[in-house]
């Protein structure tokens, strides 16, 4: 696989997984079952539980552990107050990305025509 | 289910292989991950197989799990030390601490000769003048370091204004000075010309100075 689409992907698992959270608390395997239902991104699991990490101790994401009868018990995460804003940011940012891309493809797109 | 034990030790075996792999990341990180891909593990076996998981129900589990070699890169190399949040530099705040044992030692020579203290308390000058004389030259060199240091670190480190402060403190403090001690003998109107000429010149090389510190590096360039 490409490098760049790699690259692109990881950059984009962080902004996926906060907007996963903004619908509520979720815990890791959930997460990772709707990423992997995502056909473009198709992140194994040891992407995702390390990002998990990190965002929790960059503070955008709190952890409720809850125990399980059976196995480990299971870590909810949900978003904290900095994570919704950071997702906030993040979704304006990628309208504006995707709309100055758009445009750019456009005008590529109109100068191959000519 | 009826391969308990054997069970529990092949995921204790695949989790130590997947704590080896994550080296170096923090244990409170390696802990979360680890806790996280045991219960993903658990919850696949049980969506699979239900209660009555057999050792061959885990091994198709784990089959479709990825490697742990895989968490070589994305643990370490995505993850958990190398992006957590940027700490202030070090040597921006060696060189603030610094900057004014020049002042110090040039207000206490000009006020009342060498060594102005006391005789009870003159150990304090053999402080002040060996660092007052050697902070114009440290504290421009440890800024113009910590341009380098904050540059290279691509936004690991912090403290870009205090590193360009010190960077150019004390050579606009010392060219002033030494221009207005020309301007200064040529009277007082002369003197307010220069002043109101070098403040803008001072700000626009502030400026100059920030921009050329905060541009992004080019492929290939040096900090």
């Amino acid at each position: 696989m490409n490098v760049w689409i790699t690259q692109l992907r990881k950059g984009l698992l962080e902004f996926c997984i906060l907007n996963l959270l903004s619908k509520g608390e979720k815990y890791g395997y959930e997460i990772v079952q709707e990423l992997e239902a995502v056909e473009a991104l198709a992140v194994p699991e040891s992407t995702v539980y390390p990002i998990l990490a990190r965002l929790s101790n960059d503070g955008y994401l709190k952890v409720r552990v809850v125990p399980s009868p059976q196995g480990p018990p299971r870590r909810y995460f949900a978003l904290t107050v900095i994570g919704r804003h950071r997702v906030s940011e993040m979704n304006d940012y990628w309208d504006e990305l995707n709309g100055s891309i758009d445009r750019l493809r456009q005008i590529s797109k109109g100068e191959g025509n000519d | 289910m009826t391969d308990e034990k054997e069970i529990r030790n092949a995921i204790g075996r695949y989790l130590e292989k997947i704590a080896a792999e994550l080296g170096d990341v923090p244990a409170q990180d390696k802990d979360a991950i680890l806790t996280d891909v045991e219960a993903h593990i658990y919850e696949a076996l049980k969506q699979r197989a239900g209660e009555d998981a057999t050792l061959g129900d885990l091994e198709a589990v784990l089959a479709q799990m990825a490697p742990p070699s895989s968490y070589a890169t994305n643990g370490a190399g995505d993850g958990c030390a190398a992006e957590t949040r940027p700490r202030f530099a070090k040597l921006p705040i060696i060189a603030a601490c610094l900057a004014p044992f020049g002042f110090i030692m040039i207000l206490s020579g000009m006020s009342n000769g060498m060594n102005p203290w006391p005789a009870s308390a003159s150990w304090i000058w053999y402080i002040v003048l060996p660092l007052g004389v050697a902070s114009p030259f440290a504290v421009t060199v440890l800024g113009f370091l910590s341009i380098s240091k904050i540059r290279a670190s691509k936004g690991r480190l912090i403290g870009m204004p205090l590193a360009v402060a010190a960077t150019i403190f004390y050579p606009i403090v010392i060219s002033n000075a030494a221009l207005a001690a020309v301007f200064e003998p040529m009277g007082r109107r002369a003197l307010a010309i220069f002043i109101v000429i070098m403040i803008p010149c001072d700000i626009a090389l502030a400026i100059y100075v920030r921009r050329r510190a905060t541009r992004p590096l080019k492929p290939g360039e040096f900090a």
